[in-house]
Protein backbone atom coordinates (compact mmCIF):
# COMPACT_ATOMS: atom_id res chain seq x y z
CA UNK A 1 0.00 0.00 0.00
CA UNK A 2 1.16 3.46 -1.00
CA UNK A 3 0.22 4.97 2.33
CA UNK A 4 2.70 4.13 5.35
CA UNK A 5 1.90 4.62 9.08
CA UNK A 6 4.93 5.54 11.10
CA UNK A 7 3.80 5.60 14.62
CA UNK A 8 6.88 4.66 16.03
CA UNK A 9 9.11 7.78 15.74
CA UNK A 10 6.02 9.84 17.36
CA UNK A 11 5.61 7.44 20.07
CA UNK A 12 9.42 7.31 20.76
CA UNK A 13 8.99 11.07 20.83
CA UNK A 14 6.43 10.78 23.54
CA UNK A 15 8.14 7.56 25.63
CA UNK A 16 4.75 5.66 24.97
CA UNK A 17 3.83 2.37 24.98
CA UNK A 18 2.10 0.16 22.69
CA UNK A 19 -0.34 -0.75 25.59
CA UNK A 20 -0.57 2.71 27.47
CA UNK A 21 -1.36 4.16 23.64
CA UNK A 22 -3.88 2.24 22.84
CA UNK A 23 -5.65 2.83 26.12
CA UNK A 24 -5.80 6.59 25.74
CA UNK A 25 -7.35 6.23 22.06
CA UNK A 26 -9.27 3.39 23.03
CA UNK A 27 -8.51 0.76 20.85
CA UNK A 28 -6.91 -2.44 21.57
CA UNK A 29 -3.10 -2.98 22.08
CA UNK A 30 -3.46 -5.74 18.57
CA UNK A 31 -5.47 -2.87 16.46
CA UNK A 32 -2.51 -0.65 17.40
CA UNK A 33 0.07 -2.55 16.22
CA UNK A 34 -1.56 -3.35 13.19
CA UNK A 35 -1.72 -0.06 12.79
CA UNK A 36 1.92 0.31 13.93
CA UNK A 37 3.21 -3.06 11.47
CA UNK A 38 1.74 -1.10 8.35
CA UNK A 39 -1.43 -3.86 7.76
CA UNK A 40 -4.02 -2.03 8.37
CA UNK A 41 -6.58 -1.27 5.66
CA UNK A 42 -8.30 1.44 7.04
CA UNK A 43 -8.51 3.85 9.71
CA UNK A 44 -11.26 6.00 11.55
CA UNK A 45 -10.92 9.71 11.45
CA UNK A 46 -11.80 9.58 15.16
CA UNK A 47 -8.79 7.02 15.61
CA UNK A 48 -6.39 9.73 13.72
CA UNK A 49 -7.77 12.42 15.95
CA UNK A 50 -7.33 10.21 19.21
CA UNK A 51 -3.78 9.13 17.61
CA UNK A 52 -2.75 13.15 16.77
CA UNK A 53 -3.86 14.00 20.77
CA UNK A 54 -2.05 11.47 22.89
CA UNK A 55 0.82 11.65 20.26
CA UNK A 56 0.37 15.98 19.96
CA UNK A 57 1.06 15.40 16.48
CA UNK A 58 0.02 16.06 12.90
CA UNK A 59 -1.81 13.44 10.58
CA UNK A 60 0.92 13.85 8.22
CA UNK A 61 3.76 13.02 10.83
CA UNK A 62 2.17 9.66 11.37
CA UNK A 63 0.62 8.99 7.39
CA UNK A 64 3.18 8.73 4.48
CA UNK A 65 2.75 8.62 0.96
CA UNK A 66 4.94 6.91 -1.24
CA UNK A 67 4.54 5.99 -5.18
CA UNK A 68 4.32 2.60 -5.85
CA UNK A 69 7.49 1.31 -7.51
CA UNK B 1 -7.94 5.37 33.01
CA UNK B 2 -9.17 5.99 30.43
CA UNK B 3 -12.74 3.90 30.27
CA UNK B 4 -14.02 5.37 26.56
CA UNK B 5 -15.29 2.50 24.23
CA UNK B 6 -12.97 1.25 21.31
CA UNK B 7 -15.16 2.29 18.34
CA UNK B 8 -15.62 -1.23 17.30
CA UNK B 9 -17.56 -1.50 20.58
CA UNK B 10 -19.36 2.08 20.17
CA UNK B 11 -20.72 1.18 16.48
CA UNK B 12 -21.98 -2.26 18.02
CA UNK B 13 -23.26 -1.04 21.15
CA UNK B 14 -26.68 -1.04 20.09
CA UNK B 15 -27.50 -4.55 21.03
CA UNK B 16 -30.50 -6.45 19.92
CA UNK B 17 -33.04 -6.68 23.30
CA UNK B 18 -32.62 -9.71 24.78
CA UNK B 19 -35.74 -10.38 26.08
CA UNK B 20 -36.88 -10.77 22.35
CA UNK B 21 -34.47 -13.52 21.74
CA UNK B 22 -35.16 -14.83 24.90
CA UNK B 23 -38.91 -15.00 24.07
CA UNK B 24 -38.45 -16.16 20.96
CA UNK B 25 -36.62 -18.74 22.17
CA UNK B 26 -39.65 -20.23 24.85
CA UNK B 27 -42.20 -20.34 21.33
CA UNK B 28 -39.64 -22.19 19.89
CA UNK B 29 -39.57 -24.91 22.85
CA UNK B 30 -43.17 -24.73 22.87
CA UNK B 31 -43.65 -25.22 19.27
CA UNK B 32 -41.19 -28.06 19.35
CA UNK B 33 -42.82 -30.00 22.27
CA UNK B 34 -45.84 -29.54 20.52
CA UNK B 35 -44.53 -31.07 17.63
CA UNK B 36 -43.22 -33.95 19.28
CA UNK B 37 -46.66 -34.31 21.14
CA UNK B 38 -48.01 -34.55 17.44
CA UNK B 39 -45.66 -36.55 16.12
CA UNK B 40 -46.18 -39.37 18.67
CA UNK B 41 -48.97 -38.84 20.36
CA UNK B 42 -51.83 -36.90 18.24
CA UNK B 43 -50.75 -38.12 14.69
CA UNK B 44 -50.48 -41.72 15.26
CA UNK B 45 -54.24 -41.57 17.38
CA UNK B 46 -55.32 -40.17 14.76
CA UNK B 47 -53.89 -42.03 12.12
CA UNK B 48 -55.53 -44.81 13.85
CA UNK B 49 -59.25 -43.47 14.36
CA UNK B 50 -59.21 -42.72 10.54
CA UNK B 51 -58.52 -46.42 9.75
CA UNK B 52 -61.49 -47.58 12.31
CA UNK B 53 -63.76 -45.35 10.51
CA UNK B 54 -62.51 -46.67 6.90
CA UNK B 55 -61.45 -50.00 7.02
CA UNK B 56 -60.59 -50.02 3.15
CA UNK B 57 -58.07 -47.77 3.54
CA UNK B 58 -56.68 -49.19 6.88
CA UNK B 59 -53.30 -50.00 4.99
CA UNK B 60 -52.53 -46.47 4.71
CA UNK B 61 -52.32 -46.34 8.58
CA UNK B 62 -48.34 -47.02 9.04
CA UNK B 63 -47.45 -45.21 5.77
CA UNK B 64 -49.20 -42.02 6.47
CA UNK B 65 -48.04 -41.94 10.09
CA UNK B 66 -44.52 -42.43 9.22
CA UNK B 67 -44.57 -40.16 6.64
CA UNK B 68 -46.18 -37.33 8.18
CA UNK B 69 -44.33 -37.73 11.14
CA UNK B 70 -41.14 -37.68 8.58
CA UNK B 71 -42.49 -33.96 7.77
CA UNK B 72 -42.62 -32.91 11.19
CA UNK B 73 -38.86 -33.89 12.12
CA UNK B 74 -37.91 -32.02 9.53
CA UNK B 75 -39.74 -28.98 11.35
CA UNK B 76 -38.53 -30.20 14.55
CA UNK B 77 -34.58 -29.61 13.20
CA UNK B 78 -35.61 -26.24 11.43
CA UNK B 79 -36.50 -25.47 15.26
CA UNK B 80 -32.96 -26.46 16.11
CA UNK B 81 -31.72 -24.21 13.37
CA UNK B 82 -33.60 -21.32 14.33
CA UNK B 83 -32.64 -21.88 18.13
CA UNK B 84 -28.76 -22.23 17.26
CA UNK B 85 -29.57 -18.95 14.86
CA UNK B 86 -31.23 -17.10 18.25
CA UNK B 87 -28.15 -18.07 20.18
CA UNK B 88 -26.12 -16.17 17.71
CA UNK B 89 -28.04 -12.98 18.03
CA UNK B 90 -27.91 -13.21 21.74
CA UNK B 91 -24.17 -12.81 21.05
CA UNK B 92 -24.28 -10.56 18.99
CA UNK B 93 -22.25 -12.74 16.47
CA UNK B 94 -25.10 -13.55 13.64
CA UNK B 95 -23.35 -11.55 11.02
CA UNK B 96 -20.34 -13.83 10.67
CA UNK B 97 -19.93 -17.27 8.98
CA UNK B 98 -21.68 -20.09 11.34
CA UNK B 99 -25.02 -18.43 10.76
CA UNK B 100 -25.00 -19.01 7.24
CA UNK B 101 -25.14 -22.95 8.04
CA UNK B 102 -27.78 -22.52 10.16
CA UNK B 103 -29.64 -20.28 7.84
CA UNK B 104 -28.74 -22.78 4.55
CA UNK B 105 -30.10 -25.67 7.59
CA UNK B 106 -33.41 -23.69 7.74
CA UNK B 107 -33.71 -24.05 3.94
CA UNK B 108 -32.87 -27.76 3.45
CA UNK B 109 -35.97 -28.81 5.98
CA UNK B 110 -38.10 -26.40 4.70
CA UNK B 111 -37.23 -27.58 1.27
CA UNK B 112 -37.57 -31.68 2.69
CA UNK B 113 -41.06 -30.94 4.17
CA UNK B 114 -42.48 -29.13 0.93
CA UNK B 115 -41.41 -31.97 -0.95
CA UNK B 116 -42.66 -34.72 1.09
CA UNK B 117 -46.10 -32.63 1.60
CA UNK B 118 -46.30 -31.84 -1.81
CA UNK B 119 -45.74 -36.07 -2.43
CA UNK B 120 -48.56 -36.86 0.22
CA UNK B 121 -50.97 -34.19 -1.23
CA UNK B 122 -50.31 -36.01 -4.68
CA UNK B 123 -50.75 -39.64 -3.36
CA UNK B 124 -53.54 -38.54 -1.44
CA UNK B 125 -55.71 -36.95 -4.29
CA UNK B 126 -54.42 -39.25 -7.39
CA UNK B 127 -53.80 -42.64 -5.74
CA UNK B 128 -55.31 -42.93 -2.65
CA UNK B 129 -58.54 -41.05 -3.03
CA UNK B 130 -58.81 -40.36 0.78
CA UNK B 131 -59.48 -36.82 2.65
CA UNK B 132 -61.70 -34.40 1.59
CA UNK B 133 -61.82 -31.39 -0.64
CA UNK B 134 -61.35 -29.16 2.75
CA UNK B 135 -58.05 -31.11 3.69
CA UNK B 136 -56.64 -31.26 0.11
CA UNK B 137 -57.01 -27.93 -0.08
CA UNK B 138 -55.24 -27.14 3.21
CA UNK B 139 -52.61 -29.34 2.14
CA UNK B 140 -52.12 -27.22 -1.15
CA UNK B 141 -52.01 -24.12 0.99
CA UNK B 142 -49.81 -25.53 3.01
CA UNK B 143 -47.51 -26.45 0.10
CA UNK B 144 -47.61 -23.11 -1.80
CA UNK B 145 -46.67 -21.90 1.66
CA UNK B 146 -43.67 -23.65 1.93
CA UNK B 147 -42.57 -22.73 -1.40
CA UNK B 148 -42.76 -19.33 -0.94
CA UNK B 149 -41.09 -19.38 2.62
CA UNK B 150 -38.36 -21.17 0.54
CA UNK B 151 -37.77 -18.37 -1.71
CA UNK B 152 -37.88 -15.92 0.97
CA UNK B 153 -35.33 -17.59 3.02
CA UNK B 154 -32.97 -17.73 -0.19
CA UNK B 155 -33.77 -14.00 0.02
CA UNK B 156 -32.65 -13.86 3.52
CA UNK B 157 -29.69 -15.88 3.14
CA UNK B 158 -28.40 -13.27 0.41
CA UNK B 159 -28.82 -10.58 2.98
CA UNK B 160 -27.18 -12.42 5.48
CA UNK B 161 -24.43 -12.98 3.52
CA UNK B 162 -24.03 -9.09 2.62
CA UNK B 163 -24.64 -8.23 6.25
CA UNK B 164 -21.36 -10.96 6.99
CA UNK B 165 -19.42 -9.03 4.34
CA UNK B 166 -19.83 -5.31 5.38
CA UNK B 167 -19.44 -6.15 9.21
CA UNK B 168 -16.44 -8.16 8.04
CA UNK B 169 -15.07 -5.29 6.07
CA UNK B 170 -16.13 -2.91 8.95
CA UNK B 171 -13.64 -4.81 11.59
CA UNK B 172 -11.02 -4.47 9.69
CA UNK B 173 -11.70 -0.45 9.82
CA UNK B 174 -8.72 0.36 13.50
Amino acid sequence: MAIQVQLDVEMVKQHVGVGELAEQIGITPANLSILKNGRAKAIRLSTLDALCKALHCQPGDILTYVEDE
Amino acid sequence: MNTKPTPQQASHSAALPHIHVLAAQVMIVLLFLGAVITQFVLLPTLAAQQAAQDPTKAYLQLPYTLWCGAIIGGFELGLFAIWKLLSLVKRNTVFTQPSRYWVTLIIYCAGADTILLALLLAHITLIAHVGTVFTNCILAAIVIFGITFVLIMLVMRQLLDSATADRTELEAVI
